[in-house]
C-alpha cells in the first residue's frame, strides 16, 4: 500500500524592496544632518538654553546661567549640544517631507511651520526630561528616555505627511 | 697710471664694513636687559560654577645690571566671544641682579563660551624695549570646562528603536489581518 503523499515546497519569501525614492530620500537625510552638525548653531543653543533655563525658573527650580550654551537646572548642569537642539532633526526631516508635486513656495512655507512647530515640541520632551529629573529620574533615563520618545513622535508625523513609498509595492499613499 | 691691487681694494672694504659688523661678530658681551619667565597657569582649567579665576606667576629677571620700571599687557586669542576677562598684570621695578614678580590674573564671567584661549603676556619696559630673546614670551591655555553629565543618547537610541520595532510590528500584523 502506498499512501500518496504530497511534498509542500514552502514559497520562497520575497522580502519588500524599498522604493527607490525612499532610498534617495533617506541618504539626503544622512547628507543633511552631517551637514547640520558641521555647523556650531551657537544662537539657537543660546535660544533653546535660555528658553529652558526660563520655563524652569517659572516652575520652581533653582536655575542659574553657567555659559552661552551651558544652564544649571536643580543642580545639574546640562549643555545644549546641537542635538539639543532639533536643528539635526528640523533639518534632517525636509527630504523626507518635500513633495515633489506641490509648488516651491507651498512645500516650503509648510516645512517652515513644521521647523516652528518642532522647536516647540523640542522644549516641551526638553522641560519634561528636566521635570523627571527634578522628581528623581536619572539624568540619562529622563533625557535619553524622552528624547528616544521624542523621535518617535517626529517619525510618526513624517509618516503621516509623507508623500513616498517606502517599498516598491505599488501601495498608494496615504 | 698705477693699477691699485684688487687685494688692497678687498682690504679697504673689509676696513669700511668692519665696524658695523665686528659687534656683533665680535663682541660677546651682553648689553643690558631683562628677561622674562610664565608659569603655567593655576588652575589651568576653569569649571563650573562660572566666575572662575586662574592665576600664573609672571617672573622677571634683570641683565647684565638691567634696572627699570617693567610693564605687562595681556593679549587674548582663540575661543569665541565674550571672552575672558584679563587685565595688566601689575608692573613691577626691577634692580640690578635682581628679579620681580608679577602675577596674570584670568577671569571668566557667566556667558564665556566652553573653549580653548591662549593668553599672550607682553612686556615692556620705559623705552619699550621688550625682553631679551623675543617680545612675546608666554602662550598660555585655559580650557574653560563644566562637569556637565551626558545626554543620554545610547538610551535614547534603545527607546527610539524599540517603539520602531514595535510600530513595525503592530503595522505588520495589521497588514496580514486585512
Amino acid at each position: 500500500m502506498h499512501a500518496d503523499s504530497t511534498h509542500y515546497i514552502p514559497a520562497r519569501i520575497r522580502l519588500p524592496q524599498p522604493s527607490r525614492d525612499f532610498v534617495c530620500r533617506a541618504v539626503l537625510v544622512a547628507l543633511f544632518v552631517m551637514i547640520t552638525h558641521q555647523m556650531k548653531w551657537d544662537w539657537l543653543r543660546f535660544v533653546t538654553s535660555e528658553a529652558i533655563l526660563r520655563i524652569s525658573s517659572f516652575l520652581g527650580m533653582a536655575t542659574e546661567r553657567v555659559s552661552s550654551d551651558t544652564i544649571r537646572v536643580h543642580g545639574q548642569f546640562v549643555a545644549f549640544v546641537t542635538s539639543c537642539t532639533f536643528a539635526d532633526v528640523v533639518i534632517g526631516a525636509i527630504p523626507l517631507l518635500w513633495d515633489f508635486r506641490k509648488p516651491f513656495l507651498k512645500v516650503f512655507l509648510s516645512i517652515a511651520a513644521f521647523a516652528v512647530l518642532l522647536f516647540s515640541f523640542n522644549l516641551v520632551r526638553l522641560e519634561l526630561a528636566q521635570i523627571l529629573f527634578a522628581l528623581g529620574l536619572p539624568w540619562t533615563v529622563a533625557d535619553g528616555g524622552i528624547g528616544g520618545v521624542a523621535y518617535f513622535a517626529v517619525w510618526l508625523l513624517i509618516w503621516r505627511y509623507r508623500t513616498w513609498n517606502l517599498t516598491s509595492s505599488p501601495r498608494p499613499v496615504p | 697710471m698705477r693699477q691699485t691691487s684688487p687685494w688692497v681694494l678687498l682690504g679697504l672694504l673689509c676696513l669700511a664694513i668692519a665696524p658695523t659688523v665686528s659687534p656683533s661678530l665680535l663682541c660677546a658681551q651682553t648689553s643690558p636687559g631683562y628677561v622674562i619667565a610664565v608659569l603655567p597657569l593655576v588652575p589651568p582649567s576653569i569649571t563650573a560654577p562660572a566666575g572662575g579665576t586662574a592665576t600664573a606667576t609672571i617672573i622677571v629677571t634683570s641683565v647684565s645690571g638691567y634696572t627699570g620700571s617693567i610693564h605687562f599687557s595681556c593679549v587674548i586669542s582663540g575661543g569665541r566671544a565674550p571672552l575672558p576677562s584679563c587685565p595688566d598684570p601689575p608692573s613691577v621695578n626691577l634692580t640690578s641682579g635682581g628679579s620681580a614678580v608679577s602675577t596674570l590674573t584670568v577671569t571668566t564671567n557667566n556667558l564665556t563660551p566652553t573653549a580653548t584661549y591662549t593668553f599672550k603676556v607682553r612686556a615692556t619696559d620705559a623705552n619699550e624695549h621688550g625682553p631679551l630673546g623675543g617680545g612675546l614670551v608666554a602662550t598660555l591655555d585655559v580650557q574653560h570646562q563644566y562637569s556637565v553629565s551626558g545626554g543620554g543618547g545610547w538610551i535614547a537610541f534603545l527607546t527610539l528603536a524599540g517603539l520602531m520595532a514595535l510600530w513595525s510590528v503592530a503595522r505588520l500584523c495589521r497588514t496580514q489581518r486585512a
